[in-house]
């Protein structure tokens, strides 16, 4: 132990190796910790860093993850490692090149990445998808902290665009190997039926079951509470998300649109609730201050109900919270002149 | 006396750390060698080696301040020494061991102020709580805040300080300041908990309108005191003397109200030693000007630290004594060194923010120790930097402009001179900004600027107009 200990100490620090080093200093990280001490007031930190942080995300994406593999096989926890793979060294080259540590959080990003694609993805396009988010998603910006889109949306995004008919029409039905066209909301969509609420939180489906993580609803909400509670993730997002959506169904239903579907289906169809514990609470890509929170979870919901009802697609999540993160920058601006209103004395 | 409970804004409640002292107070005997420490800065010394000196006689003068003697004896060694990047003069007094019989009494007259003013000036205790500006305009006071903050990690507990202040000092308290603040309303401020001890103790007195501090660090700063207590707004630019309100601990008014009555220096001072690496942690009654050494053992591998863990100062072992701003000297192990797999484990002694370690669940001690705990990443944007930030600022926003050398107006804008160095904001970062520091450093670059509060205030009302 000790060997290795003083081998990872020497690689990292090891000046020839330049930014080579960063690999090194990232697995010495995760084995040892730090032994770095504070050197004045506060004398004392807390015991919270990234590492724990990213830990209790994965942790809670857990339970869509085994109900993944349950419904679709061993295949989605290849797929998982190929984001891994993929994702991690686009980061590493990265680390290298700009001679930084390697963040964490692309463990996160490579897990949610795979399961918000349809079962049937092959491989080569989780590793496009993957490279083209990190990439375009987060490092042109700058890397983790100064990105304003969600890396695993973007190349989420980037594929839709790119393999529409892949991403679109082809969706597994959970265990089986029947492929369909249809899922929860585009039967709404196309005949007005709506499914039985315990099937859809289950995920058990006769029909296609969306995205592989989307399916066992109960688990991510069941994993998107244990975040909350954890304060890992604001309880201000989800909740106002979720919220939005149910309240502006409701009203819409009242007057009698019914292109909009009834609120409880809204709330169990689709990525919604995915995206609302999972993708909309990434907090690099949130407002900073709580009530710019708020703002932008009540956008997203508006705006997911309005693209299910009128666009041409049948889901709404992933725009709504792309377009969000590009409109947060303006909801800080706005919650910040007020905050810090120049008072009249 | 009638209770309000307060709230301000932010802050965070360390609860339940190792070492924490309990109540039994130990007396210290009179130090054979006492040191004396002074900032050499425009400083004056007074006495010579050798010299044979009286009990409070002064052994150097500054502008402001003076520093007595609390022992009697001779002066066996001056020496200078670097303390925290400041030169400091070390005056070491061989005493002769006696108690306090021979002091000079100059006890306050009666009770006007002029008396009690040339009685403390006498005492040396103008220097508390800056007296002095204060009473210079006394008539404009508004409020006298007496507080004991107990929300610290380590603090002295009100339970020990109390059973040794001398019945009804806080009622004589109060006739002092009525007297030297004739338009004050007296408040006296407790940490929330405490409120039963105070009146158990039989020194409640209903001179004062009664405050219990919500039960979260920092309490006891001026800031969020006078926020919680007043409902008034103090940073950098509106202190405490512009807006008239006298801020005073309870061991210091203990000082005063003995000096006006009796005549008598303060000569000892209760403090707690306390922190994990202290092997009896316990409250001490000490002589003002006892070395560590003589009240701990010192030990290798461990960061002493003055009054707080979160804002004090790092204590040099060898060039310390107990002086009339100690409260609490607090024993701490640094480092560990790396543990395997640190962030995977359970945490049985870890304090954290958010509940990820299960000490947040049990009923157990928690470890304080100077590991940093994690490596240095980039801000997430995760907000509990502006979740506990007492001044209701946004840390990570600031240390973002800072980070990226935009020192501009758009600081002073966004309250950076709000912020009172409380070191919530870098205690609490998972990725381990130090954002207390850096922004202190942004408010000095700022000054450097000469875009200091005042300048940019005035352009910003010439703007409006
Ligand atoms: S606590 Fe640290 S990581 Fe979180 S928002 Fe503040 S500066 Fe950023
Ligand atoms: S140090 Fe300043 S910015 Fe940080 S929490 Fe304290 S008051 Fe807020």
């Amino acid at each position: 132990m000790k060997a290795i200990k003083n081998f990872l100490k020497q690689m990292a620090h090891n000046k020839a190796l330049g930014g080579f080093g960063a690999p090194f200093e990232t697995m010495y990280g995760i084995l040892f910790g730090t032994s770095e001490v504070t050197l004045k007031a506060p004398h004392i930190r807390d015991n919270i860093e990234i590492k724990r942080f990213m830990s209790c995300a994965i942790i809670a994406l857990l339970p869509s993850l085994a109900a993944s593999i349950y419904y679709f096989g061993w295949h989605m926890l290849f797929l998982v490692a190929v984001a891994y793979v993929s994702g991690g060294i686009v980061e590493v080259i990265f680390a290298i090149v700009r001679k930084r540590e390697i963040e964490e959080g692309f463990l996160v990003t490579g897990m949610i990445f795979p399961l918000v694609l349809p079962p049937t993805t092959p491989w080569w396009v989780v590793v496009i998808g993957m490279v083209f988010g990190v990439f375009f998603g987060k490092e042109v910006f700058g890397g983790t902290g100064r990105n304003i889109f969600n890396p695993a949306l973007v190349g989420r995004l980037f594929i839709t665009i790119a393999f529409p008919q892949m991403l679109s029409s082809s969706w597994q039905v959970p265990l089986s190997d029947v492929i369909t066209s249809a899922t929860p909301l585009s039967v709404y969509k196309t005949q007005g039926v709506l499914q039985d609420p315990l099937m859809m939180l289950l995920g058990n489906s006769q029909i296609g079951g969306g995205c592989m993580g989307e399916t066992f609803r109960l688990g991510i909400i069941l994993g998107g509470v244990f975040l909350m509670i954890l304060k890992v993730s604001n309880f201000r997002t989800p909740l106002f998300y979720l919220g939005t959506v149910a309240l502006f169904s409701f009203t819409a239903n009242l007057f009698g649109i019914s292109a909009i579907a009834p609120p409880w289906f809204q709330l169990l169809s689709g990525g919604l609730l995915f995206g609302a514990m999972f993708m909309a609470t990434d907090p690099i890509t949130s407002p900073m201050t709580n009530p710019g929170k708020i703002i932008s979870a009540v956008v997203m919901g508006i705006l997911t109900v309005l693209i299910r009802a009128f666009s041409g697609y049948n889901e709404g999540v992933m725009f709504s919270i792309i377009l969000t993160n590009a409109l947060n920058p303006i909801i800080d601006s706005i919650v910040l002149a007020q905050k810090f209103k120049v008072r009249s004395k | 006396m009638c209770l309000s409970k307060t709230k301000f804004r932010g802050g965070y409640a360390f609860r339940r750390f190792k070492g924490n002292p309990g109540i039994q107070v130990v007396q210290h005997p009179i130090p054979a060698k006492g040191l004396f420490l002074f900032k050499k800065k425009d400083g004056k010394c007074l006495v010579k080696i050798g010299q044979e000196i009286e009990m409070g006689q002064g052994l150097a003068e500054g502008k402001v301040s003076r520093l007595y003697s609390s022992l009697k004896g001779r002066v066996s060694e001056i020496k200078f020494a670097k303390i925290n990047c400041e030169e400091f003069y070390c005056f070491y007094i061989e005493s002769d061991k006696r108690g306090s019989e021979n002091y000079r009494i100059n006890r306050a007259k009666d009770l006007s102020s002029s008396a009690i003013e040339e009685c403390l000036e006498a005492a040396h205790l103008m220097k508390i709580s800056r007296m002095k500006s204060f009473l210079a305009q006394a008539d404009s006071v508004g409020s006298v805040i007496l507080h004991h903050g107990e929300a610290d990690v380590f603090c002295l507990k009100l339970e020990s300080l109390i059973s040794h202040i001398p019945k009804e000092t806080l009622d004589r308290g109060a006739k002092i300041m009525e007297s030297l603040f004739p338009n004050a309303r007296l408040y006296l401020a407790v940490d929330k908990r405490k409120i039963r001890v105070l009146r158990l103790s039989g020194q409640d007195t209903s001179a004062y309108i009664l405050k219990g501090l919500s039960a979260k660090y920092p309490q006891a700063m001026d800031a969020p005191l006078a926020a919680s207590v007043l409902g008034v707004k103090l940073n950098d630019i509106n202190t405490a003397l512009d807006q008239g309100i006298f801020i005073i601990t309870l061991q210091d008014m203990a000082a005063m109200v003995q000096a006006v009555e009796t005549g008598q220096y303060p000569l000892n001072r209760m403090i707690a030693l306390a922190g994990p690496a202290m092997d009896n942690p316990c409250h001490a009654l000490v002589r003002i000007g006892t070395p560590l050494s003589d009240i701990i053992d010192i030990k290798e591998g461990v960061r002493y630290i003055e009054n707080s863990l979160l804002s004090g100062n790092q204590i040099d072992p060898a060039h310390f004594s107990v002086s009339l701003q100690t409260e609490c000297i607090i024993a701490v192990p640094e480092g560990p060194e790396s543990e395997f797999l640190s962030f995977a484990r359970p945490g049985l002694v870890k304090d954290s923010i958010v509940p990820v370690f299960m000490a947040s669940f049990l009923p157990v001690s928690k470890q304080a120790e100077t590991n940093i705990h994690g490596e240095h990443r980039a801000c997430l944007n995760c907000g509990y930097c502006s979740d506990v930030c007492p001044a209701g600022i946004l840390p990570q926003m600031l240390h973002r402009y800072i980070e990226r050398g935009m020192i501009t107006e758009n600081l002073v804008h966004y309250r950076i001179y709000d912020c009172i160095e409380c070191g919530l904001c870098s205690y609490v970062c998972p990725s381990k900004i130090d954002l207390a520091f850096i922004l202190s450093k942004g408010k000095s670059l700022l000054k450097e600027e000469a875009l200091a509060p005042e300048k940019i205030l005035n352009q910003g009302a010439e703007k409006q107009k």
